[in-house]
């Protein structure tokens, strides 16, 4: 017996496992251990699960912005007891120290951009993709509220949405209607062009203290880029090729045409102030102190003029252009920063932004524009009711007119938007404010600006 | 052949422990690897903790430093330091949106640490002495921004800390303080607590932030504010101005690391906890990896090597059997072969058989009639080894069972050739010298079926036996004729196989018929015994081929030969070759 279980090496024995039986488990442990080894580990939940989401949301830092929104945040907080929002004012120079915070990591969850420094956030991927959330979980009621324009030009041509409208800004002539009628000229209207703008300029434009010295300037245009563009766009001009955000249209003749009618206003008729003749006054201000019978400027502004404004004011419609009339409307606008590390409860916080609540309460607070349509008869009556004399005979829902009537447009914009707003800011100091050069000049600034293009297409 | 086996299976034996031994080392180097990668990613992850909270603490005081430097601004304003209360009063209202960032409000202190200005104003403040407050005594003594523990100083007693800079005269001297407060707990405006919030201080669990009093200023819970965590080993460490990390359980139980550091240039210290599970993810899932990769490069080898073993061992075995029955096969085929040579009055008979293999297709045979007649035979089966010797087994039976039936050799083989012929696998046939010697009269009667013509050798004449004949198992039904000749006393008739005039020098040229004719003719002696012959034979043949050269084919000789003294003569029946019929 001995000698059976002492079988030879190998011979008549049967293997306890045969070679495919060892084959099929070696390759079921190795298949097992490479899914254990492949598949996600369970991640516990939060150190303790009872906390919040933390975001911070940041905004406006005015004596009236903060106030309204910690308010509103309280009612936010209230219907969304899992996230805590700490509002923190806008730094003193925002773009640039927001641009440092972003590529830090350190930008706020939720924030307010506008003009031509919230696409270039956008275009450097700082700003979160909100359409799959739109897609999922906003109604199309609200978005059809929104100015198509101002909704449209919140999203690059990637079709990559960075920001949804906080309010609409728009922009709208408001004039003195005191002066209008001490030198009996007629209030403007709503068929109002630039011929007639420039006749009214030259007859408003004065010297009322006999000193030899312009003291009363027709009008006056911030020189930025987006209310340049309008008078450009009322020429039938562009700044950035509709077709190809490369290409710039600068130097196209309507462009030049609209840049040489503004800087002839400023330097040849002198109907125009320039910032040194207004003691580089912001333009309201400039308005509200008198120096100017009538000036460019946004809806934005009201509560400002309205409240500083010692005598009647009127509003028209921005005049009409040779080729069109259009009016701005601007692309203030809320975002989430990319590397939020809370999206779904940022989004959450989207969404009471744009409410018709948050709106109202804007319009309340400063009179605020709101961006839905919907909104605007109560706007309108807020206005009204807090400045029951100045606003009586104010063609408020002028600024509106574009939204509803569609003719806005909005800040056009490069794909390198940051190289091509330094360069033409720079040319039009010395064009406008300066009058050091001719429009002309613009022709070798839209070369430089559609290089600056070149160079980010690689 | 036995030796060989042991050797193989010595070899076998050796190359399994040394394989053992390898997957042995194999094993212990992985579990090494995986132990130092796992400790190392381990301290790596803690180490990182560390760094990561010490660089979040100057990250925040950076923050802190910007909250200062907007209070420096409006400390050095005119108003403020003119030392007029009121014209401090003025300057915090001109400076309101400046300082708006502080929603625990901002005081002004004059150099004796009383409250001189408030924004936003808080007239029951106004007189108050705040000289008791730690940071004053604090900014007297060194002149630069300082930053306090919590206070009730907020409105209505709520919990601040406050920023406090100093305000300089002209000449420098400390004139009061600016304080800007904050204030803590559940608040929607905090500039500070959203410079802390947004700087995403820790990725998966808690970080705090506490005064020197372990109080917390910060915490990501923020329901625990204001509570004291002076009793946490990481606070105690912090607060004794130490940074460091370890891994810890929190106060639920959860594994976590722990990681703290001061915040430079004030009494604060952060804290980060982090869980451990989630920290770990990546490396664990490298880990898991490694494992997997380890394991598979240690088995993978283990089953190729233990594959390759098997394989020899089996190769070995089923080696040993075949030569085992080979061996069983030539013992067999060799009882087949006669045992002893006749030895008929008169004559001399020798027989040589070598197998090319070990089971051979050539065979001679003798058969003794009772007459005295002597069968000799000699044939081969077509290729070598185990089918030949098969048909060659198959071939000798029916030889011998028809010759007892028929003695006239052309009659035995055509008889042989229809039975083999039936049976006999395609392409295999046997090639046959079929004759019978009567030993008295030296008659030899043969046919042939295909085989190599006998020599009759004769004092150095040779002469071909001639006779002709299809090979049995060809062509059934074929003819073979008979032939007669007569030895006479001192010829020597020999037989032979093919594998004897085939065999092949080191230069691949054949031996050939004419040489053996030569060694026939030249080299035999008269005198040679049957077995020196042979001997000689097999001696010029191996001579041609070579020592290096094996053998090719099975070589078979039979030598007959009529010595010349005659005995008695014993008469013996005549028979005509063709008269031999079938025998009763």
């Amino acid at each position: 017996m001995a000698d059976e279980a002492r079988a030879p090496f190998g011979q008549n024995t049967r293997p306890r496992l045969t070679r495919r039986e060892f084959l099929k488990a070696m390759g079921t442990f190795a298949a097992g251990a490479a899914l254990a080894a492949c598949s996600p580990i369970v991640r516990k939940a939060a150190v303790n699960g009872t906390e919040k989401a933390q975001l911070v949301y940041q905004d406006w830092r005015t004596d009236w912005f903060p106030a309204m929104s910690q308010a509103m945040l309280e009612e936010f907080h209230a219907t969304h007891p899992n996230i805590r929002v700490f509002y923190t004012p806008d730094p003193d120079n925002l773009e640039e120290k927001m641009l440092q915070d972003m590529g830090a990591g350190t930008a706020p969850d939720v924030l307010a951009g506008c003009c031509d420094f919230f696409p270039i956030w956008g275009q450097k991927n700082f700003l979160l993709d909100l359409q799959p959330y739109i897609d999922a979980d906003l109604d199309t009621a609200t978005v059809a509220e929104w100015d198509r324009a101002q909704y449209e030009a919140l999203q690059l041509p990637d079709g990559k949405r960075f920001g949804l409208p906080k309010y609409h800004g728009a922009l709208a002539l408001y004039y003195n209607k005191d002066l209008f009628d001490d030198y009996g000229v007629a209030y403007p209207g709503g068929d109002w062009d630039h011929d007639a703008y420039l006749e009214t300029m030259r007859k408003l434009t004065k010297d009322r203290d006999g000193d030899g010295k312009t003291d009363l300037w027709g009008s006056m245009v911030d020189i930025a880029w987006e209310r340049l563009q309008m008078h450009v766009n009322g020429w039938g001009g562009h700044f950035v090729d509709p077709a190809d955000n490369t290409r710039s249209l600068m130097a196209a003749p309507e462009s030049l045409a609209a840049l040489e009618w503004i800087r002839a206003r400023m330097w040849d008729d002198r109907v125009m102030a320039t910032f040194p003749d207004v003691e580089n006054q912001e333009t309201r201000t400039a308005f509200i102190n008198g120096k100017l019978a009538m000036v460019e400027d946004g809806s934005w502004a009201l509560k400002d003029i309205l409240a500083g404004a010692s005598f009647r004011i009127g509003v028209a419609p921005f005049p009409k252009g040779p080729q069109r009339r259009v009016t701005l409307a601007t692309t203030d606008a809320f975002g989430i920063y990319a590397n939020t590390r809370h999206p779904e409860a940022a989004w959450e916080l989207m969404k009471f932004l744009i409410s018709k609540d948050y709106g109202l309460a804007m319009a309340r607070a400063n009179f605020l524009q709101p961006a839905r349509s919907s909104l605007v008869g109560e706007w309108v009556q807020i206005i009204r009711d807090e400045f029951q004399d100045k606003a009586r005979d104010m063609d408020i829902d002028v600024f509106a007119e574009g939204h509803i009537q569609g003719y806005s447009v909005t800040t056009e914009i490069f794909s390198n938007m940051g190289a091509a707003s330094e360069t033409a800011r720079s040319a039009w100091e010395k064009i406008f404010t300066l009058g050091q050069q001719p429009v002309d000049t613009m022709v070798e600034v839209s070369r430089q600006i559609e290089a600056g293009q070149r160079k980010v297409g690689g | 052949m036995r030796i060989s086996n042991y050797v193989i299976r010595f070899r076998s034996l050796v190359l399994t422990w040394f394989f053992i031994l390898a997957i042995a080392l194999l094993a212990a180097v992985a579990v090494f690897t995986f132990v130092a990668y796992q400790r190392a990613t381990d301290n790596m992850t803690i180490d990182h903790d560390r760094e990561y909270t010490y660089v979040a603490a100057a990250r925040l005081r950076e923050e802190l430093d910007k909250f200062s430097g907007s209070l420096i601004s409006v400390a050095r304003l005119d108003a403020l330091t003119s030392g007029e209360p009121s014209e401090q009063q003025e300057g915090l209202v001109e400076s309101r949106l400046r300082l708006a960032v502080f929603d625990g409000g901002t005081v002004v202190l004059d150099n004796l640490g009383r409250v001189t200005a408030t924004e936003p104003l808080r007239q029951e403040l106004h007189g108050q002495d705040w000289s008791t407050r730690a940071y004053f005594a604090q900014l007297l003594a060194n002149h630069a921004s300082v930053y306090s523990d919590i206070l009730p100083d907020g409105p209505d007693g709520s919990s601040v800390i406050s920023f406090a800079v100093p305000i300089n005269g002209p000449t420098g001297e400390l004139r009061g303080a600016l304080v800007g407060m904050f204030r803590l707990g559940s608040t929607t405006f905090s500039p500070f607590y959203a410079s802390i919030v947004r700087l995403r201080i820790g990725q998966t669990g808690h970080s705090f932030l506490v005064d020197s009093k372990g109080n917390v200023i910060y915490h990501s819970d923020i329901t625990r504010t204001g509570q004291n965590l002076a009793a946490q080993y990481e606070v105690r460490e912090v607060l004794a101005g130490r940074i460091g990390a370890q891994r810890t359980m929190d106060e639920q139980g959860d594994d976590i690391v722990a990681a703290y550091a001061p915040v430079p240039g004030t009494s604060w210290g952060l804290v980060t906890q982090e869980d451990w599970q989630a920290l770990t993810a990546t490396s664990q899932r490298y880990a898991r990896i490694l494992l997997v990769l380890l394991v598979l490069g240690m088995l993978l080898p283990a089953v190729g090597v233990g594959q390759v073993v098997r394989q020899r061992h089996r190769e070995t075995m089923q080696r040993e059997r075949i030569e085992q029955e080979l061996a069983v096969a030539q013992h067999i085929q060799k009882t087949l072969l006669p045992s002893d040579v006749p030895r008929p009055p008169g004559w001399e008979i020798a027989a040589h058989w070598q197998p090319a293999r070990a089971v051979s297709g050539d065979f001679y045979d003798f058969i003794e009639f009772p007459d005295g007649g002597l069968g000799i035979i000699i044939a081969d089966a077509t290729d070598k080894g185990v089918p030949a010797g098969l048909v060659m087994a198959s071939a000798r039976s029916i030889l011998r069972g028809v010759s007892d039936r028929l003695r006239a050799p052309g009659q035995v083989l055509e008889r042989v050739n229809n039975l083999l012929a039936k049976d006999i696998p395609h392409n295999m046939f046997v090639t046959c010298l079929y004759s019978e010697l009567n030993p008295e009269t030296g008659m030899l009667y043969y046919s042939n079926a295909g085989q190599n013509l006998p020599y009759r050798v004769c004092k150095g004449q040779v002469e071909k036996l001639d006779a002709t004949g299809l090979p049995l198992g060809l062509m059934p039904g074929a003819r073979y004729d008979a032939f007669q000749t007569q030895i006479a006393p001192g010829e020597t008739v020999i037989f032979y196989s093919d594998g004897m005039i085939e065999a092949h020098s080191a230069q691949r040229e054949m031996y050939g018929s004419q040489r053996l004719e030569g060694v026939l003719r030249d080299t035999l002696k008269d005198e040679m015994s049957v077995d020196e012959i042979i001997g000689t034979i097999l001696q010029e043949m191996e001579r041609f081929i070579g020592a290096k050269n094996g053998q090719e084919d099975d070589v078979t000789l039979v030598v007959v030969r009529r010595a010349l003294e005659q005995p008695v003569q014993v008469q013996l029946p005549e028979r005509s070759i063709e008269g031999a019929g079938e025998m009763d």
